[in-house]
């Protein structure tokens, strides 16, 4: 089954062609890893598919259906998003912030009831952040904040999450952790899940496929190890690439091969 | 602190509705002139007044000048309460108040156009004319201030100062070459003052108020969401551009109808909401009726500082905001020091 499927998608800002003619499927529970070097479209695609862009052609349907058919409220029903990082301009408890996941659901005037707190608590223990519950957001450590953002989209009841360089500002122990939760709800929860990354890594590790975007053409589709080959890599990345294989469950880890040239 | 329930709402704003209440009737018997305190005397020059029959020394002095002020004072400091939270939140700004960002500036100068013509077409044109002017302001701010399509916090204050140095400008101008007669006490009006001639220009002030007050409450929840940035605000199903139009329309309406009855009071809109998301969080479905009741409040309690201080004389209330608004922004622009980098 297919949770989201992309159908010769283009787009431009003003008159630079950003992506084009991109088409693939999201399975059902599938992790799709999206890669690229800066400026190959990773995260207009995910502000097309999230609706804050309207493309230019092409077709972007959730569960078979277009995405223009759904109006806003049904779509965050279906569709939540992470950005990179998450600066709230007042500060919100943690529980507050998650509960605000819960205003595709409710009317205007309409205030949380027992089932959306019950819902809230239920996210922020799925990410391990039920003791936060009523610290102030701008007082926990960017590690903690970005979970709290995953719970805040969790308590949408997604069926699919975008998110843009979820890891971008973790450290190392943070950026594991976090694609754990997000690799552990998939198996809980039958989530599908977009994320886009520039860690080549991180994405062989959790991805069930990745998809390579050059210049916001598709460069590549397929599971790790069909994709991570040093060629395509090298070619994209204009840079020497090294296979190091049979590390993690056999998937590919990719390094640059380190003579730092001068002068080239 | 926790979260809102409806009790939880409830409970805080009836308890402030009570201090409110407390306070309007305070600033009846308080004045320069010492009244008793006398609920049957009260009572039955209350009926005279119904009745449209003579009233007493007492009566006059508290259904005719405390009475009308004292509602003036719970609508102008409302209004500039609630505005001033719901530019906070559309802004994603804690320093911006209708005052600094230039709106009611802009407001002043078309109002005093207004009073002009008023003296021919009646006074209910003015709030109108402030309207206009008020639109035209944040148009101005936010065109001067936006960079790039982002906005930063100190481009917008920057917007802000020069634009209300603009307009005040332009009303000095105004009120240079304007016949006198059309204009009386336009320079007491211009400090922030609240006398109304008489209810029938609070029951105005109430009625434009009216639909301006239900939207701006019933975008609390847009206004929650947009703090988590407009496009995540988008994302959770809101009409971010919509939105904010609506917002900005409604928020200009209800300080340029202040604005148009008791001139620049500033500050007010910047130290209420702030002080009431110390003491109750940001929640904004709590914290906008929550400013508009505790703006009430706190411009009753100006008003009173400001017919006190040089008794038998009076300040303008304006005066008084500004002399506690001036040191609170710069405490709470050392506060916020780690956004404007």
């Amino acid at each position: 089954m297919k949770a989201l499927s992309i159908e010769g998608l283009g787009f431009s800002y003003d008159s630079r062609q950003v992506l084009s003619g991109l088409s693939f499927d999201l399975k059902r529970g599938e992790i799709m890893g999206v890669i690229g070097p800066n400026g190959s479209g990773k995260s207009t695609l995910i502000r097309l598919v999230s609706g804050v862009l309207k493309p230019d052609s092409g077709k972007i349907k959730i569960f078979s259906k277009e995405i223009e058919s759904y109006s806003r409220k049904e779509l965050a029903q279906k569709l939540s998003v992470i950005p990179q990082q998450t600066e709230l301009t007042f500060p919100y408890q943690v529980l507050e912030v998650v509960l605000m996941g819960r205003a595709p659901y409710l009317r205007r005037f309409q205030l949380e009831g027992a089932k959306d707190i019950k819902i809230a608590r239920n996210c922020l223990s799925q990410t391990g952040c039920l003791g936060l519950e009523s610290r102030r957001i701008d007082e926990i450590s960017g590690g903690e904040r970005q979970r709290v953002i995953l719970a805040k989209a969790l308590a949408q009841e997604p069926e699919v999450i975008l998110a843009d360089e979820p890891t971008a500002h973790l450290d190392l122990e943070h950026q594991i952790k976090f694609m754990k939760l997000i690799s552990d709800l998939r198996e809980r929860e039958k989530i599908s899940v977009l994320f886009t990354t520039h860690d080549l890594n991180l994405a062989s590790i959790f991805a069930d496929r990745i998809l390579v975007l050059d210049q916001g053409r598709l460069a590549g589709l397929g599971a790790p190890k069909e994709v991570l080959k040093p060629e395509l890599m090298s070619k994209i990345y204009h840079l020497k690439l090294k296979l190091i294989p049979g590390i993690y469950q056999n998937r590919p880890m990719l390094i640059p091969e380190m003579e730092l040239s001068n002068g080239e | 602190m926790a979260f809102l329930t409806r009790a939880r709402l409830l409970l805080i704003l009836a308890v402030l509705c009570g201090f409110l209440f407390v306070s309007l009737l305070a600033s009846l018997y308080l004045g320069p002139v010492q009244l008793g305190i006398d609920f049957s005397e009260i009572g039955s020059q209350f009926w005279n007044l119904l009745r449209r029959q003579e009233l007493s020394q007492e009566g006059v002095i508290v259904f005719r000048i405390r009475l009308p002020r004292a509602l003036l004072a719970v609508l102008v400091g409302g209004g500039l309460g609630l505005a001033g939270a719901s530019f906070q939140a559309l802004l994603r700004n804690p320093l911006a108040d209708p005052y600094i960002l230039g709106v009611s500036g802009g407001s002043a100068f078309t109002a005093v156009l207004g009073m002009i013509f008023s003296f021919y077409l009646g006074f209910a044109v003015v709030p109108l004319f402030a309207f206009l002017g008020a639109l035209l302001a944040i148009f101005l701010v936010l065109s001067v201030a936006r960079i790039g399509g982002r906005m930063p916090v100190l481009t917008l204050l920057l917007a802000g100062v020069v634009v209300n140095a603009f307009f005040s400008a332009l009303v000095m101008l105004v009120l240079s070459i304007a016949p006198s007669h059309h204009l009386p006490s336009a320079i007491f009006w211009m400090m922030g003052g609240l006398s109304p001639k008489n209810y029938w220009v609070i029951g105005l002030v109430g009625l434009y108020y009216l639909p301006g007050i239900f939207i701006l409450l019933g975008m609390a929840r847009e206004f929650n969401l947009f703090s988590l940035g407009e496009e995540s605000a988008e994302q959770l199903g809101v009409n971010v551009e919509k939105s904010k139009l609506v917002a900005f329309i409604f928020a200009s309406l209800v300080t340029a109808v202040g604005v148009s009855v008791s001139g620049l009071i500033g500050f007010l809109g910047l130290i209420v909401p702030h002080i009431i998301r110390l003491i109750f969080g940001p929640d904004h479905r709590l914290l906008l009726p929550a400013s508009f009741i505790f703006g009430a409040i706190f411009l009753i309690w100006c008003d009173f500082l400001a017919r006190m201080m040089i008794a038998p004389a009076e300040l303008p209330v304006g005066v008084i905001t500004a002399l506690l608004g001036g040191p609170f922004f710069i405490w709470l622009l050392h506060k916020t020091k780690e956004i404007l980098r």
